[in-house]
């Protein structure tokens, strides 16, 4: 049986014409299609995204005249960008930090081999399977001022003490940071946990032999053995910051736009105003914003794979 | 080299041969409609609830009955005003993938987001065949038209200017007559202010902030005035315009406390029930009277002109077209004769909570605020609303400016700048 199988794949590349038989030519006409889709869908629609941001697309009439960098000069002028500007880096701070710290720290415990880890860990992780909507619904209602959490606060005696949370009109972007923390640290955490339980035991050996109690060992050992993990973490969390769209879009846009998102003014330019050409200077501004978060990112591993 | 070139260059062809577009189908004779039509026919809405559903459903009995061979396909997509349905639009339609046909207004809005682009096709065949010319009141097909060529067929009239108030807390803070005026509306708030009521029901509405401003730009305008904010011969400078952004501000004192907090779907739900946040006013059109009805509150309720607004009957027609490459062309024009038709709008309307467009409604079939409806859609000075007035991304801007200055900054001063300046954009007058 066995050999009758190989003898039958053996005789596999003697179907092919001769011209397919080559490897390499298999591989080329394998990845053709996918690289073709890659190149159409992504790069060349990324560059006509480009073209739109300086033509006069405005309205629903399409109309792709040059406009030199009229929706630029619009876009950096525009008082609700700066906003959503500054609600990028608050939500980043917030939302970035949080995950990683999170998300380490329950890996670490997790990494202790407690009882019942599976359990903790589908625990953990289940928030990152929860739609967005529904997980965005469920802390809207949790946060909001009059009940959810502050009628907790109010229970328990602090009836003075009582934060805006997202109506905040100017920090309102840090609680909606909570939200999204609550989404991604489990997945954070499988990121880290996995890292861990690559880390030889030998090497954790040898450092308690050495006398490391089990700050420094994770200071001196584990911390920087998991550089590369705690990149992904950043390249995903920070990707995750710039494209936030689905918050703003249950929440609302908040006081004087505190919870709005470069994502969602992207969408209610484009496709609520017909304002294509300021929609598309929007994405293209996000594009280049992940650039640096990505680039070294790709750099690294292409050293890797060389090395 | 020569052959991977080949093999490449082959892959690329198929490869863009699977990327065409489906041819669509050869658009039918103009005049000419299938005997016994068959198929499907895809029809885009905002109704996905409540009366609108009810209303939507009689309308779709209405056709299955008249056209059982074809399938009512029911694409409606939720969300206030349509927000949500005209995304999904606007991306089918530039794909070049039109729905069959798609609820709108009626109005500018439809005419330049849609028929000046040409995407649309002129429905004067039907209008003639049908006998619409005879039956929709002139201010209707003025509207409905563009350069004397008719659009869109209207299948119900709402009015948007309605005080709806609750008898139990006006009672309750000895107050024996809605407001006429905002003078009066200011007194009652007062006092409904220390009976621990909140005088008006507000919420932070985003791009929808444009529905309540609409009520307080009506309070200190004439008709004229009105329209010529948005043809352009009166310009967004005008001191009336700062004057309604003042008086919103200023009415928006007497909401709950936490009305930033809630939606406008929360607001409405608090006024069927009995909060202490319950406000005793909610300003709105009459889509809310079909709300009303569905919780079964009609005899808590009281409906008034709002403040100011006496002999004005602020309308917007629900309206459906069709659109060029409709793919199912035939099955489409038998959608509009439905929604152009007695029965098809005598059906809706009841439901809906709206009065129908055609003059020849059966008037027995509708109820108290709706015949009310009825008669002052004959006496009032008609005024269609600003989503029939002014293209879609005026609406979004007026909407985001003035939900930034109530919610935000409250500068009545930087918020008509910014409308100055959102109405050049969006070439009001060109």
């Amino acid at each position: 049986m066995q050999s009758e199988l190989s003898a039958r794949a053996k005789s596999l590349p003697a179907l092919l014409p001769k011209w397919l038989r080559d490897d390499r030519k298999i591989a080329i006409l394998v990845l053709a299609p996918s690289i073709i889709a890659v190149a159409v869908f992504i790069y060349i629609f990324m560059g006509w995204t480009l073209y739109i941001s300086v033509s006069n697309w405005d309205r629903p009439t399409l109309d792709l005249s040059f406009a030199g960098l009229k929706n630029w000069q619009r876009l950096v002028n525009d008082p609700r960008f700066h906003i959503d500007l500054r609600n990028l880096v608050l939500f980043a701070v917030g939302y970035m930090s949080q995950c990683i710290v999170i998300g380490f720290l329950l890996a670490a415990l997790l990494n202790e081999r407690i009882r019942g880890e599976v359990f903790f860990r589908t625990v953990f992780l289940m928030p990152f399977a929860v739609s967005a909507v529904v997980s965005g619904t469920a802390w809207r209602w949790l946060q909001v001022p009059s009940a959810g959490i502050n009628l907790l606060i109010a229970n328990m005696g602090f009836e003075n003490f009582r934060p805006l949370w997202y109506m905040h009109p100017k920090l309102g972007m840090l609680a909606i940071t909570i939200m999204g923390a609550w989404q991604f640290s489990g997945f954070v955490m499988a990121l880290y946990l996995a890292g861990l339980r690559a880390i030889p035991d030998e090497l954790r050996e040898a450092a308690v032999i050495d006398g490391a109690g089990t700050i420094a060992l994770y200071r001196h050992v584990f911390i920087p053995m998991l550089r590369p993990v705690t990149f992904t973490a950043i390249v995903l969390t920070g990707a995750g910051s710039i494209g936030n769209f689905e918050i703003p879009s249950i929440i609302g846009t908040g006081p004087g736009f505190a919870t709005d998102t470069l994502g969602f003014y992207m969408f209610e330019q484009t496709f609520r105003s017909s304002r294509y050409g300021l929609g598309a200077a929007v994405a293209t501004f996000m594009l280049v914003l992940s650039i640096p978060l990505v680039l070294p990112y790709l750099i690294s591993v292409l050293r890797e794979e060389r090395e | 080299m020569k052959r991977y070139c080949l093999v490449l260059l082959i892959i690329v062809s198929l490869a863009l041969a699977a990327c065409q577009p489906v041819a669509t189908e050869p658009a039918g004779d103009m005049s000419m409609e299938a005997a016994d039509p068959s198929g499907t026919v895809e029809v885009f809405s905002w109704w996905s609830g409540g009366g609108e559903l009810a209303g939507l459903n009689a309308i779709i009995e209405v056709f299955n009955a008249r056209y059982p061979g074809v399938e009512f396909d029911n694409a409606a997509i939720g969300g206030g005003d349509g927000v949500n349905m005209r995304t999904v639009l606007e991306t089918r339609m530039l794909g070049g993938e039109p729905p069959d046909s798609f609820q709108v207004w009626a109005g500018v809005g439809v005419v330049e987001d849609h028929v000046v682009p040409g995407r649309m096709e002129g429905l004067d065949f039907l209008f003639a065949e049908e006998g619409l010319y005879d039956v929709f009141p002139q201010s209707v097909l003025d509207n409905v038209s563009y350069e004397g060529t008719p659009y869109v067929v209207p299948v119900n009239i709402h009015r948007q200017n309605i005080m709806w108030y609750r008898l139990d807390r006006f009672e309750a803070a000895g107050i024996t007559e809605p407001p006429t005026n905002w003078d009066e509306f200011f007194v009652v708030a007062e006092q409904l202010k220390e009976a621990g009521i909140p005088a008006i029901g507000g919420a932070s509405l985003g791009a929808l902030a444009f529905h309540t401003y609409n009520y307080f730009l009506n309070s200190v305008t004439d008709g004229e005035t009105y329209l010529g904010l948005f043809d352009g011969s009166v310009g967004w400078d005008a001191p009336e315009v700062a004057e309604a952004l003042t008086l919103h501000m200023r009415a928006m004192e007497y909401a709950s406390g936490d009305w930033l907090e809630v939606g406008w779907g929360d607001q409405v739900e608090r006024f069927a029930a009995d909060y202490d946040e319950t406000p005793a006013i909610i300003l709105m059109g009459d889509w809310f009277w079909g709300f009303i009805k569905s919780e079964g509150i009609e005899e808590m309720v009281g409906w008034a002109d709002i403040p100011n607004h006496q002999g004005k009957y602020v309308w917007v027609a629900d309206s459906f077209g069709l659109p060029k490459n409709a793919p199912n062309r035939d099955n489409a024009i038998a959608w509009l004769k439905v929604v152009a038709s007695k029965d098809g709008q005598d059906a809706f309307n009841p439901l809906k909570g709206s009065i129908p467009v055609r003059t020849d409604g059966d008037v027995s079939l509708y109820d108290e605020y709706l015949r009310e409806s009825m008669d002052a859609w004959q006496t009032h000075e008609l005024l269609p609303f600003i989503g029939g007035l002014v293209r879609q991304s005026f609406v979004t801007d007026l909407g985001n400016i003035v939900n930034n200055m109530l919610t935000g900054h409250g500068d009545v001063a930087r918020a008509q700048e910014e409308l100055i300046q959102a109405a050049k954009d969006s070439g009001i007058g060109e």
